[in-house]
């Protein structure tokens, strides 16, 4: 699985630079509007890595090599969690620089909004991910786009509409809850995207 | 041991049947997939790694029954080069090399960089920048380089022009000096396939039509050129396909079954191919 990290860190160097670059720009804006789109770019990156597979036809030689579906599927799994926790970093440390400028400082409301941002991020991998798997990157992205609008819109809406509806949405579910919940979501989809990989494979 | 048993194997697709193929590949030996497209070969290929689900029969690769979970581990111990390569075209033959150390258990850095050098690759050029036959040739270094004991090939020599095919069929004449090794390659030029092998397999339109040793096969067929009216008088049973001419007929026969007053001519394999794939019997 080592050699499947690899060739995807060298993907994403060689042809993926301006995906960070606008990964960067988003979570390091002092809006945590710009945030929810940083944690969504982010699961954008399991369509942008399945696709380069897909365009050099890797994903029809990755059968034959000395890897197991679980492997490939999991590889993909920690490689867009991580650049989500990456993401996350990122936008906390961009905070930290603005916070000493005055500009928004560090608090339990951006916590509590990370926190809700980076959940979405993780429910719409839990929901995105098997379907690539199964549909492949054409189909998966069509869904990726909608799925994405309406997260976009609707968490754009939530932090627009001020604090307090999160803060009172967090009355009812917790933001650690969220984010556990969340997270279960996400590894729960796992063996479902193994089993429809493998289908999609094996036809 | 076998390197390669197939027993009535069959995939069926929407409008096109791979037909219960049996074969065994003893170990060791070379053997060639020869077809028309869409013959079939690539999909056997396929069922043969297991990338495939087949609709019946039985697979088993260097001894390993392919639908068992530790198959994965065999494929360790194959090299597999896929037509148009399939290799992850914006990195170089140095990172491939290091993404594939970390794939193969007994990956050999000497060995790889000796292949890039021997097939004059380039080791710091984009494989997306590569012509066809450098990436063919790239494709081949990185599956002779992990001390395989079968080479899996579909289709490594179409499009290339002679003197790369030359090339890639002495490299795989070297391979298999060693006694374990064995080698499956696919093609339609049948002539790659008649200098390299040691057994050969003709897939025709989903079912498998001959499968011999090249030696035998081309021991036992010859060609008889005869006037059209003469064709009657050969046996029914020793006739395996008619090529009419303007001056008469060229038949492919079976030596044995024919009586010692006609004048049989050695055949080339190409010409055997292209008569049972007519099959245009009189």
């Amino acid at each position: 699985m080592k050699g499947l990290f690899r060739k995807d860190i060298y993907v994403l160097t060689s042809i993926g630079w301006l995906f960070i670059l606008m990964d960067v720009f988003f979570a390091a804006i002092p809006d945590l509007r710009f945030y929810a789109f940083a944690a969504l770019y982010a699961v954008m990156l399991l369509v942008f890595l399945m696709q380069s597979d897909e365009q050099y036809k890797w994903d029809t030689l990755l059968p034959m090599l000395p890897v197991s579906t679980r492997q490939v599927v999991l590889e993909k799994y920690i490689f867009c969690w991580g650049y989500i926790a990456l993401t996350a970093l990122l936008a906390v440390g961009g905070q930290l620089i603005w916070s000493r400028f005055g500009y928004m400082p560090l608090g339990p409301e951006y916590f509590t909004v990370l926190c809700f941002n980076l959940s979405l991020a993780l429910v719409a991998q839990a929901i995105i991910s098997p379907l690539i798997f199964r549909f492949g990157t054409a189909k998966g992205r069509l869904i990726m786009i909608v799925l994405v609008a309406v997260i976009t819109g609707i968490s754009v809406s939530i932090i627009s509409d001020g604090y307090d509806f999160i803060l009172s949405l967090i009355e009812i579910i917790r933001s650690w809850r969220l984010i556990v919940f969340a997270a279960a979501l996400s590894v729960l989809s796992l063996p479902l995207s193994v089993a429809l990989y493998g289908r999609k494979l094996s036809k | 041991m076998n390197a390669i048993e197939v027993r009535d194997l069959t995939k069926k697709y929407p409008g096109f049947t791979l037909d219960n193929v049996s074969f065994a590949l003893p170990e060791g030996c070379i053997m060639g997939l020869v077809g028309e497209n869409g013959a079939g070969k690539s999909t056997l290929i396929r069922l043969i790694m297991n990338a495939s689900r087949r609709s019946s029969g039985e697979v088993s690769v260097l001894g390993m029954d392919n639908r068992r979970p530790e198959f994965v581990k065999t494929r360790d111990d194959i090299g597999v080069v896929l037509d148009d390569a399939r290799l992850p075209e914006m990195l170089d033959p140095v990172r491939m090399g290091r993404v594939f150390s970390e794939l193969y258990s007994r990956w050999d850095q000497g060995a790889y960089e000796g292949y890039l050098h021997r097939l004059d690759l380039p080791e710091k050029k984009r494989v997306k920048d590569f012509s066809r036959g450098m990436k063919m040739k790239l494709a081949l270094a990185l599956a002779l380089s992990h001390d395989a004991h079968l080479l899996v090939l579909d289709e490594p020599t179409g499009g290339l022009d002679p003197m790369v095919r030359d090339e890639i069929l002495d490299i795989l004449e070297d391979f298999t000096r060693e006694e374990h090794r064995s080698v499956l390659i696919s093609s339609h030029i049948v002539s790659d396939l008649e200098k390299l092998c040691d057994y050969v397999a003709f897939l025709h339109r989903g079912k498998l039509l001959l499968f011999e040793e090249k030696d035998v096969l081309l021991e036992k067929y010859g060609m008889v050129k005869l006037p059209e009216r003469e064709l009657e008088a050969l046996p029914e049973e020793a006739l395996h396909g008619v090529r009419h001419t303007g001056y008469g007929a060229e038949a492919l026969v079976e030596r044995s079954l024919i009586g010692g007053g006609i004048k049989v001519e050695k055949t080339s394999l190409e010409e055997i191919i292209v008569f049972f794939a007519r099959g245009d019997r009189k």
